[in-house]
């Protein structure tokens, strides 16, 4: 018998709220869990570009991290759920021997490697080009950018500016030009694969996306999130791009070409073997292989994010199913005036039973409940209560609807920039089928900032580290969004673009 | 002091190859003269032979390790900045390594940025304790 089966038999009310806070606070437990997993993986991401003096221990680092999230998501979900899952521990226990299975093998080959190197000095050549001739050249040369980029390939090349900004095709760029553009879709390989630029210069684009990654299958000096590089290079301006060091030389700095020529002979061609093993283990342990809109088998784990994925859905689907449950039973009843949803079944736990202050809800609840009542009248969402567990300035709220359940977490407790707002929400449509709720979700999320992955049947998405009255104010927006998705959840995913706009037009 | 006038002189010293490789050419496009060594004793010997104005250094390598290779060098020269870097995340070490001189301790992985500034910080140091102050630059 699930153990808030046993709560809601009878048992006293302080155990249901104790056993209530504890599984709430398991919960959110992994929701960080989850968080540190995403901000591992854009770590490596950053250092796989080249920007950061790593060495192998930052690999070894890195697969330890992972495999202690993924084991601590799977232990979170067993204390939420109150059962051990021994298929996730075990496919943990899998993913880090694999894992572990390529740290050795890469590290044998920079064993090899050193041991090649019987001078016990690195390898490298000298260079005609004297440090302080170099240094010379370089405080006389004209910076245009400083520091101001993400390096997502090293390398050293100078060339003729290809501007793509104006409207000129990826097709029509002349190899070995700088290629200079807002941003670089990964399709773009076929092209540049016949016309090898000698770097890239991007106003947008982060370490982990397509054009960082294309710049690196390619092996093209590139730095990305320049702000305005397109803006400040024209077509055919000469530059020298030091993608070591992340600058941008106006002309052409031959002291700096010729340094890195010698100084690196055929390092266009190779990569660091400690580069070539981060890369191994983030294509091994982080990509989320799971088909959205599909519940996921734990058969269907192949990396440790997926594990941690599959972790969270499952403990959220169990803490909905708990919350719910406690608070349709146990919680007070709060009528609600407007929006998808008739009534809101409260438990503060932070009020005494009974109090008057217990039906009450807390600040971020109040902003989320804002939000809900924008709905259009006549959008239910079903006749279930919408449930909300919360403490002091905590609030985890369970609203049901036609199509599946949608979580929210809000924190606004703490430091003045510790605010936090988390949501799993239903891809899925009323009737289970794909519909226009998860695209619509991810997308209006995706734009007003959180960080979202869709897998599974579930969209999440996360906004951290962020003030207090802003985590308040995505709330009230989360409110709108819940609302506004139990219209959509009626509609065919084919044309929600339009819907999309109108929504964030409104909320803006 | 290697030298009143002339580019400051700097030893690199990690067993990881590509550190050196890394800050080998970041030193240099500053016009500091840079020598690196994959093993402490090396680093060491060559100390005694040459004098060098800052030291960037591993705390962890095999044989002499980085807080080794500080106290023989505080033994030798009072006036030599160094920096200690490791990927070990104890904190203590880095208490330890400033408790026995060391001018800086940088945490393994670093920007490129970061290094820069921490080694022209010690280079203007020197230069304003050689030349008196207002003289850095």
């Amino acid at each position: 018998m699930p153990w808030w089966r046993r709560l809601l038999g009878g048992a006293p009310t302080r155990e249901v709220r104790t056993v209530l806070t504890l599984r709430v606070t398991r919960f959110r437990h992994l929701l960080d869990t989850r968080a540190a997993l995403d901000a591992l993986i854009e770590d490596a991401a950053e250092k796989q570009g080249g920007g950061f003096v790593l060495d192998r221990q930052y690999v070894v680092t890195v697969v330890e991290q992972a495999g202690r999230i993924a084991e601590d998501a799977v232990f979170d979900l067993s204390v939420v759920t109150s059962l051990g899952d021994v298929p996730l521990f075990e496919t943990v226990e899998r993913l880090q021997g694999e894992l572990r299975a390529t740290l050795a093998e890469g590290s044998g080959a920079m064993g090899a490697e050193e041991t090649s190197d019987e001078g016990r000095e690195p390898p490298g050549g000298t260079s005609s080009v004297s440090p302080a001739a170099l240094a010379r050249a370089l405080a006389a040369a004209t910076a245009l950018f400083r520091d101001g980029g993400q390096v997502a390939c090293r390398g050293v090349a100078a060339g003729t500016v290809r501007n793509l900004a104006g409207g000129a095709s990826l097709a029509d760029t002349p190899a070995a030009s700088v290629l200079v553009a807002e941003d670089l879709r990964g399709d773009g390989a076929a092209v540049l694969s016949t016309r090898r630029p000698s770097a890239i210069l991007l106003d947008r684009g982060t370490a982990a996306g397509p054009a960082a990654r294309l710049a690196r299958e390619l092996r093209v000096p590139a730095i990305l999130a320049l702000g305005d590089v397109t803006a400040q290079l024209p077509d055919g301006a000469f530059v020298t791009v030091d993608a070591d060091e992340n600058v941008v030389y106006l002309g052409e700095v031959p002291e700096l070409l010729e340094y890195h020529r010698q100084s690196r002979p055929g390092a266009e061609q190779e990569e660091e073997p400690e580069y070539v093993l981060l890369r191994a283990v983030r294509r091994a342990g982080f990509p989320l292989t799971l088909v959205p809109g599909r519940p996921a088998p734990v058969a269907g784990c192949r990396t440790l994010h997926d594990v941690v994925h599959l972790s969270a859905s499952l403990a959220g689907d169990a803490i909905g199913e708990i919350v719910s449950k406690a608070c349709a039973a146990r919680g007070v009843s709060v009528p609600l005036d407007g929006g998808p949803w008739e009534t809101l079944r409260l438990i503060r736990l932070d009020e005494p039973h009974g109090s008057a202050r217990g039906a009450v809800p807390p600040p971020p609840l109040q902003a989320f409940l804002r939000g809900v009542a924008t709905a259009p009248a006549g959008e239910r969402g079903g006749t279930a209560p919408l449930c909300a567990v919360a403490s002091g300035g905590r609030v985890l709220v369970a609203a049901p609807g036609a199509g599946g359940l949608d979580l929210l977490d809000v924190d606004v407790e703490g430091s003045p920039h510790a605010g936090k707002v988390h949501c799993q929400l239903a891809a899925l449509g009323d009737d289970g089928s794909e519909s226009a709720r998860g695209a619509f979700a991810a997308a209006v999320l995706g734009r007003l900032g959180f960080r979202v992955s869709a897998a599974g049947p579930w969209v999440w998405a996360a906004s951290r580290r962020i003030p207090l009255a802003e985590a308040e104010s995505r709330a009230l927006l989360l409110g709108r969004l819940l609302a506004r998705l139990a219209a959509v959840g009626r509609r065919p995913a084919a044309g929600v673009a339009a819907d999309i706009d109108a929504f964030l037009g409104e909320v803006a | 002091m290697s030298q009143e006038q002339g580019p400051l002189r700097v030893m690199v010293v990690d067993d990881e190859p590509i550190v050196c490789r890394r800050v080998r050419p970041v030193l240099e496009k500053l016009g500091f003269e840079v020598e690196t060594f994959l093993d402490g004793r090396r680093a060491l010997e060559r100390f005694e032979e040459a004098a060098f104005d800052v030291v960037v250094a591993d705390v962890r390598m095999p044989g002499l390790d980085g807080l080794a290779l500080l106290r023989r060098i505080r033994d030798r020269s009072r006036d030599c900045k160094v920096i200690l870097i490791t990927g070990l995340p104890a904190s203590d070490v880095g208490a330890e390594a400033l408790g026995l001189g060391a001018f800086a301790f940088m945490a393994k992985p670093f920007t490129i940025d970061a290094l820069r500034r921490m080694v022209e910080r010690a280079a203007a140091f020197l230069r304003e304790t050689r030349d008196g102050p207002g003289t850095a630059g």
